[in-house]
C-alpha cells in the first residue's frame, strides 16, 4: 500500500522536525509550484510534496474517471498519501481547489489534520442567487475550451508518446519541460470536477483551525469569496495578502511564507 | 517607443510580475481599441477575456514564472467595446530587468482558429465514439458477468436464508421444549422438602441459572437470524428511534439515571425496527458497562458527508451522501485490541457480566444491512466511542457515464 501510494501520487519527503507540513497543489500544475515556499520552512518542519493523480508526474495508470469527476476522489488521494507515510495532526496547506479538497478530506478524517492553510479558497466559483462566486457557467465553458486549444500540440506529440513508451527517460524529461501540461482529457476533467464544484455547505463541517490567505485583485477567488469562506468556517482566520493575483506564492513568496510562519509561530 | 516597434505586424506588451502593464505598441492599440494612456500602469487582465483571466491564472503565470518563457499559447483578448480577439501569444520572463519583464506578443489568428476549431471537434467527436465504444464493450463484458455472479449470489443466499430460517425455528420450538423441561425439573427438585439434600438443591439452582442462560441466548440467536425478515424500508426519523430505544433500554435495565444528548440527526432511509435494535443495543451495552460511580452520559452527534457507494466493487466510485453518527458513552471502555474482537458473535471482553455477547454482533449485522460502516474508537478510561456511517438512501441510481 505504502509504495504504491508513493509512486501513485508520485510523493516526495523533505527537510526534518516532528511536525508535518503537507503541500497540495492547486488545478493547472503540480508540485514544482511550491518550490519557491518550500526552503523556508524545510529546517524546521517535515515537508511532504505529492502530485494528485492526473497531474505532474503521477502515475497516469491509475487515473479513473469516475473517481476524479468529483473533488471527493481528489480528497482521497489526500487521505491515502496521509495513511500511506502515517501522518497524524498534519498542517495541510493547498491553493486553490486544494483548499476545498482539504476540506473534504478533513471533514471525513479530523484525526489527519492540525492545521488547515487555505490560499484563495472558494466554495463555488458560479455565481448563484445571493452568493457571488465570480463566475457564470459559460465562462467556465470557455475556459475548456481555450485548454482543449491549448493542448492541440500536447495531445498530438507528447501524450501518444509517453503512453506508449512509459520506461523510457528522454521523455520523462520532456515530460518535466512541458511542466504544468497534462493529459489534455483529464485536465478537462480536473477543470470540470473544480469549476462546477459547490461546496458552500461544507463549510460549518469544518472543525480544524484554518488560515484563509485572500490575494488582492484575485479573478479566481475575489473578496467576497474569502470573507464568504471565512465567514462560514468557524475557527478560521482571514489574512489579506498585498499579493495580487491568484497564486500568491508564486508571484509573491516572500509575503506568503511570512503570512504562513505568522501564522505557524504563534502555534508551533 | 520608436516607430518600428509601433508598427510591428503583431501586438506587443511587456508587463511585470504583479500584471502591471509597462509598455504596449500601436498595433495592439489599434486592434483593442484603448488607447496607450488607459492602458499603461493598468492589469493586463484588462485585455482578457474571463475565461483568458482563468487560464493566465491556472496556466499562463505559474508556466512563465517557472519556466521564464511560454510559446504558443492559445488566449483570447477582449477589446473596449467587447470583441473577442483570438490570438496566439510567445512571451519570455527577462529577469535582467528590475522589475522582472514579461515581454508578450500577440498573432491575430481569426481564420486559423476556424481551422482548429473543425479539428478540434472532428478529433473530439472520434475521441467521444472512440471512448463510448470503449466503454460500451466494457460494459457489456461487467453486466454479463455481474448477471452470471448475482444468480450464482441469489442460489447461494436463498440456500442460507432457508437454512438459517430452519434454524430459527429450531431454536425458537424444538430447542425450547427441553430447555422449558430442565427447568420444571430443577424446580421440582429445589420445592421438594423431603428427599432432596441441600447439596443436590444447590446443584438445582446451578441447573437452574444456566437453563436461564441458555434461555437468553436461544432468544439471542433467534434475534439475531430474525432480524433479516424485514425487507421494507422506510423514512427513519434518527432522533425519535434514538430516543424509543433509550426508553426501551431504560425499562429492560431498570436504570433511568443518565443523560443521552443528541444533536439535530438528519432522517435516513432504512429498516426502521433494525435502526431501533441497533441503538437499542448500543445503549443496552453502555448500561450494562457502565462506570458504577459516575451517572452516564451518551452523546450522539451526527454529520452529513460524501462517501463512496461502492464498497467491495473494486475501482468503482459513486461518492453519494452518508450521515456519520458517534455514539460516545463515558463508561470504563474497551481496549483498542478488542476493536473487531468485540463485533464478532459470541465473543465477550467481560466474562464477570451477564452478556452473552449477541448485541454487537447484531448491530454490526444491522449496519452491513444497510451498506455501512462501524468502527470503535475506545480506550481504557475514556469511555467508548462507535462511528457509524450510513447513507442516507437506500437506493442509489447507477452512476452515470461522466461526460466529457
Amino acid at each position: 500500500m505504502r509504495e504504491t501510494i508513493i509512486k501513485r501520487n508520485n510523493v516526495k519527503v523533505l527537510g526534518g522536525g516532528s511536525k508535518t507540513i503537507l503541500f497540495a497543489h492547486g488545478f493547472g500544475c503540480d508540485q514544482n509550484m511550491w518550490r519557491f515556499i518550500t526552503p523556508a520552512f524545510e529546517s524546521k518542519y517535515k515537508i511532504v510534496l505529492f502530485d494528485y493523480v492526473g497531474a505532474g508526474r503521477s502515475d497516469l495508470r491509475a487515473y479513473n474517471e469516475e473517481r476524479y469527476s468529483h473533488l471527493n476522489g481528489y480528497a482521497q488521494d489526500v487521505l491515502d498519501v496521509c495513511e500511506a507515510l502515517n501522518l497524524q495532526r498534519v498542517i495541510f496547506v493547498g491553493h486553490s481547489v486544494s483548499s476545498m479538497i482539504g476540506i473534504l478530506a478533513a471533514i471525513k478524517k479530523p484525526g489527519f489534520f492540525s492545521d488547515l492553510i487555505l490560499i484563495g479558497p472558494s466554495p463555488c466559483y458560479i455565481n448563484h442567487d445571493g452568493y457571488v462566486g465570480g463566475f457564470n457557467s459559460k465562462d467556465i465553458e470557455d475556459l475548456l475550451d481555450t485548454m482543449d486549444k491549448n493542448y492541440i500540440g500536447w495531445a498530438n506529440f507528447l501524450a501518444p508518446a509517453i503512453m506508449k513508451n512509459p520506461g523510457k527517460p528522454e521523455l520523462a524529461k520532456e515530460l518535466t519541460e512541458s511542466f504544468c501540461s497534462t493529459d489534455p482529457k483529464i485536465a478537462r476533467h480536473f477543470a470540470r470536477a473544480t469549476f462546477f464544484s459547490d461546496n458552500r455547505k461544507d463549510l460549518s463541517k469544518v472543525k480544524i483551525p484554518s488560515l484563509i490567505l485572500q490575494c488582492s485583485d484575485d479573478i479566481i477567488a475575489p473578496y467576497e469569496v474569502g470573507d464568504y469562506v471565512h465567514e462560514h468556517i468557524d475557527s478560521s482566520t482571514l489574512k489579506v495578502l498585498k499579493a495580487t493575483g491568484h497564486c500568491p506564492h508564486m508571484s509573491h513568496p516572500e509575503e506568503t511564507i511570512a503570512a504562513i510562519q505568522e501564522y505557524l509561530d504563534s502555534k508551533y | 517607443m520608436n516607430h518600428q516597434f509601433d508598427v510591428l505586424p503583431c501586438g506587443y506588451v511587456a508587463f511585470d510580475d504583479a500584471g502591471t502593464i509597462v509598455s504596449v505598441n500601436e498595433t495592439l492599440v489599434s486592434w483593442i481599441g484603448f488607447s496607450k494612456d488607459e492602458l499603461a500602469g493598468a492589469n493586463i487582465e484588462k485585455i482578457f477575456t474571463v475565461s483568458t483571466r482563468i487560464f493566465h491564472n491556472t496556466h499562463f503565470f505559474p508556466l512563465i514564472k517557472l519556466q521564464s518563457k511560454v510559446n504558443e499559447v492559445f488566449l483570447t483578448l477582449k477589446g473596449k467595446d467587447g470583441t473577442d480577439l483570438p490570438v496566439l501569444a510567445n512571451a519570455i520572463r527577462n529577469t535582467d530587468t528590475s522589475p522582472f519583464t514579461i515581454h508578450c506578443v500577440f498573432m491575430l489568428v481569426e481564420e486559423r482558429k476556424k481551422f482548429e476549431q473543425e479539428l478540434l471537434n472532428a478529433r473530439r467527436d472520434a475521441e467521444d465514439a472512440l471512448t463510448q465504444n470503449k466503454r460500451l464493450v466494457e460494459l457489456t463484458g461487467s453486466l454479463q458477468e455481474y448477471s452470471v455472479e448475482l444468480d450464482k449470489q441469489y442460489r447461494s443466499q436463498k440456500k442460507i436464508t432457508e437454512n438459517l430460517l430452519q434454524f430459527s425455528k429450531i431454536i425458537s420450538h424444538d430447542l425450547q421444549e427441553p430447555i422449558r423441561k430442565i427447568q420444571i425439573f430443577a424446580d421440582m427438585i429445589m420445592r421438594d422438602t423431603g428427599g432432596a439434600d441441600q447439596k443436590n438443591k444447590n446443584l438445582a439452582t446451578k441447573i437452574q441459572s444456566a437453563a436461564e442462560r441458555l434461555k437468553a441466548l436461544t432468544a439471542g440467536l433467534q434475534e439475531y437470524i430474525e432480524v433479516d425478515a424485514e425487507r421494507l424500508y422506510r423514512t427513519v426519523d434518527l432522533n425519535e428511534v434514538v430516543n424509543l430505544a433509550a426508553q426501551k433500554a431504560s425499562r429492560a435495565h431498570g436504570y433511568s439515571d443518565f443523560d443521552l444528548q443528541t444533536d439535530q440527526m438528519p432522517n435516513i432511509e432504512g429498516y426502521a425496527a433494525q435502526i431501533e435494535l441497533l441503538f437499542f443495543h448500543l445503549i443496552d451495552n453502555a448500561m450494562k458497562f457502565r462506570d458504577p460511580d459516575k451517572r452516564l452520559i451518551l452523546k450522539v452527534e451526527s454529520l452529513v458527508l460524501e462517501e463512496n457507494i461502492f464498497r467491495f466493487t473494486h475501482e468503482r466510485y459513486k461518492y453519494v451522501p452518508h450521515v456519520r453518527i458517534r455514539f460516545c458513552d463515558n463508561g470504563p471502555g474497551i481496549r483498542n485490541e478488542y476493536r473487531n474482537y468485540v463485533f464478532q458473535l459470541l465473543r465477550k471482553v467481560d466474562h464477570t457480566t451477564t452478556g452473552i455477547g449477541l448485541g454487537l454482533p447484531l448491530v454490526k449485522k444491522i449496519v452491513d444491512n444497510h451498506a455501512g460502516e462501524i468502527k470503535i474508537d475506545s480506550g481504557i478510561g475514556s469511555g467508548t466511542c462507535f462511528e457509524i456511517v450510513l447513507p442516507l438512501t437506500m437506493t442509489q441510481a447507477p452512476s452515470a457515464p461522466v461526460q466529457t
